[in-house]
């Protein structure tokens, strides 16, 4: 290996240690990263000012900013707190059906919200349903991360590692939905069912619930309908994506705009509220990957990674799936995605079932441990504000064991949606 | 450890460290210049000259101090390198997320080196100079930081193995 390469590396290694251990925040990490790179790979010669421009894929970042734009409306037009507090009504007091609402609710919100924005909504509603009822709070709080983790797998706006995954393997809303729905909506059920029978006997007894309309959580109503709508149109048009002929990165945009002038908000206050910090992370990031493919070591990662599969892709998929999903439960998903989306397009293997192994193994990972990611960091810090402790093995023993289910069920789920053979 | 007991510790370690090594300096001197002068004399009985014996004997005794040495050394080294890596900003518990803190600081350090060594070289025989002091700078911090990231690994295989034996004893205590 040679010493230019080895550098690269080094800030590879470098730029994920600091965002793992959060020393400094995740976007400075990348940054610094990006910077580094740009030192040395100008300062070595292997690659122009020109070709560092085009490390940041635009595309994505026009997608992630314009998904972004159009949840921060109908977030703040109420929506989504409408949502949660109407399934916690239906629920009725009794616990059991509490807990499915709960967890059932996370996954959907997560679908359309940020993990980080859903958990905020989630530990505010979670936290004041179980104090009001006097249930032990945890079971509910750790169900809930682990349904936001999960929530949005299948679909191309549910999470940042899926926008990333579909603009660098070039697939669109409605192929995602179509490889990877039936197992989100199983998995929603194992998980569900997984967590019932943990949590069972620290549920609580039957109470009756406090008088509530969810309307209340909606001060603006024309606003809560123009969010339904655009929401709708945004889907819309991601499902008739390939007859307009533009990429999601323009619908995204576009409702974005169009979110913003039909919402009437200041925009100042939706951009404050947007996830800069991801963006940003994933900008640098970029440019931190682009440098250490242009060492090709990443092609060789690839060969090491995929030539023991003798190019079955069983074997392909397998280990696509269990790589991305247990580098999940260390490092954040967002990295895991950038690094395996050129090192699959780089092997030959860019198939579904591999494209669909990496988007399960990326979402899937994120919920093992309280340090496999952002909302679980935040989701311990929520309780302790709330002067309620769960220790780091509690978490990991719940977070393990559903992982591990989890991406069990997934491999069985690709062997048979995709028929793949030895 | 307290700031005062760290002081206490240095107080008795240090001069006994160094005594240990002025001895053992001593007595390795003793093994090379001693020998060929008494070459020639045979102790009666044993058959063997003086010189091997005055040799083996001023080993023994070099090897026992540097030994004593080497304990205080250790303790020493702990020390300093604690106080070291405070001025280096790693004031955390010797934990996983220290030993992180350590291969930061090992990575970044080999890179502003690397990153300062084509600037330095363009100031001709100072620029020279420079590097080789920065190479040896950066190892000694990079050997300092290997050694804190070791004996955290030490301690944390330490406590597992400890744990895993008190709930071993405890199960057979239980038998």
């Amino acid at each position: 290996m040679d010493p230019t390469t080895i550098i690269f590396i080094l800030i590879y290694l470098l730029t994920v240690l600091l965002s793992a251990t959060k020393i400094v925040p995740m976007s400075v990490a990348a940054l610094i990263g990006a910077l580094l790179t740009g030192w040395f790979g100008l300062q070595y010669g292997m690659f122009t000012y020109d070709q560092a421009l085009g490390f940041i894929d635009m595309r994505l970042i026009g997608l992630i900013v314009g998904t972004m734009i159009v949840v921060e409306v109908a977030e703040k037009s109420g929506l989504f707190r409408f949502g949660a507090l109407y399934a916690v009504k239906l629920s009725g007091g009794n616990p059991g059906r509490l807990f499915v609402s709960i967890c059932v609710i996370s996954a959907a919100v997560s679908m359309f919200l940020s993990d980080s924005t859903a958990m905020l909504l989630m530990a505010a509603a979670t936290v004041t349903i179980t104090k009001l009822l006097r249930y032990d709070p945890v079971p509910y709080f750790l169900s809930a991360v682990i349904m936001i983790n999960l929530g949005g797998t299948s679909t191309l706006i549910g999470s940042v590692s899926n926008m990333i995954i579909g603009v660098g393997a070039g697939i669109n809303f409605t192929d995602f939905i179509g490889y990877l729905a039936i197992c989100e909506i199983a998995l929603w059920v194992l998980t569900i069912f997984a967590l019932y029978t943990f949590f069972k006997s620290r549920l609580g007894e039957k109470k009756v619930l406090p008088e509530y309309t969810p309307w209340e959580s909606v001060e603006n109503r024309k606003l809560f309908y123009r969010s339904i709508f655009i929401l709708f149109l945004l889907v819309f048009l991601f499902l008739t994506l390939e007859n307009l002929g533009i990429g999601p990165e323009a619908v995204a945009l576009g409702c974005a705009i169009l979110a913003l002038v039909l919402s009437g908000l200041d925009p100042t206050e939706v951009f404050k509220g947007l996830d800069w910090e991801t963006v940003f992370f994933i900008a640098g990031f970029m440019f931190v990957i682009g440098g250490l493919e242009k060492t090709g070591i990443l092609g060789d990662i690839s060969m090491q990674l995929f030539q023991p599969t003798g190019r079955s892709p069983l074997k392909a998929t397998l280990i696509t799936l269990w790589s991305s999903g247990l580098a999940s439960t260390l490092v954040s998903n967002i990295a895991v995605a950038l690094t395996f989306t050129p090192i699959i397009n780089l092997s030959g293997l860019n198939s579904a079932p591999v494209w669909s192994a990496l988007v399960l193994g990326t979402n899937l990972g994120g919920a093992a441990t309280p340090l496999s990611g952002v909302v679980c960091i935040m989701a311990i810090g929520a309780l302790k504000r709330e002067g309620i402790s769960m220790s780091f093995s509690e978490f990991t023993k719940v977070g393990l064991i559903t992982t591990m289910l989890q991406l069990g069920f997934a491999s069985l789920y690709l062997i048979t949606r995709f028929r793949l053979g030895v | 450890m307290s700031a005062k007991s760290i002081g206490e510790e240095i107080r008795r370690r240090f001069p006994r460290l160094t005594m240990s090594l002025v001895m053992a300096a001593i007595f390795w001197i003793i093994s090379v210049i001693v020998p060929p002068t008494v070459e020639e004399i045979v102790i009666p009985g044993l058959d063997v000259n003086a010189g091997t014996i005055v040799g083996i004997i001023a080993w023994l005794f070099t090897a026992i101090f540097i030994i004593r040495a080497l304990s205080d050394a250790l303790t020493l080294s702990d020390i300093v390198t604690d106080i070291m890596l405070k001025r280096l900003g790693i004031k955390e518990e010797r934990s996983s997320r220290r030993a992180a803190r350590d291969a930061i600081y090992i990575i970044v350090i080999i890179l502003v080196a690397t990153a300062l060594y084509p600037l330095l070289g363009t100031l001709g025989d100072i620029g020279r100079m420079l590097t080789t002091v920065t190479t040896y700078i950066a190892l000694g911090i990079i050997l300092v930081l290997i050694y804190d990231m070791g004996r955290i690994l030490y301690r944390m295989i330490e406590r597992r193995a400890e744990s895993v034996a008190d709930r071993l004893a405890k199960m057979a205590e239980k038998e």
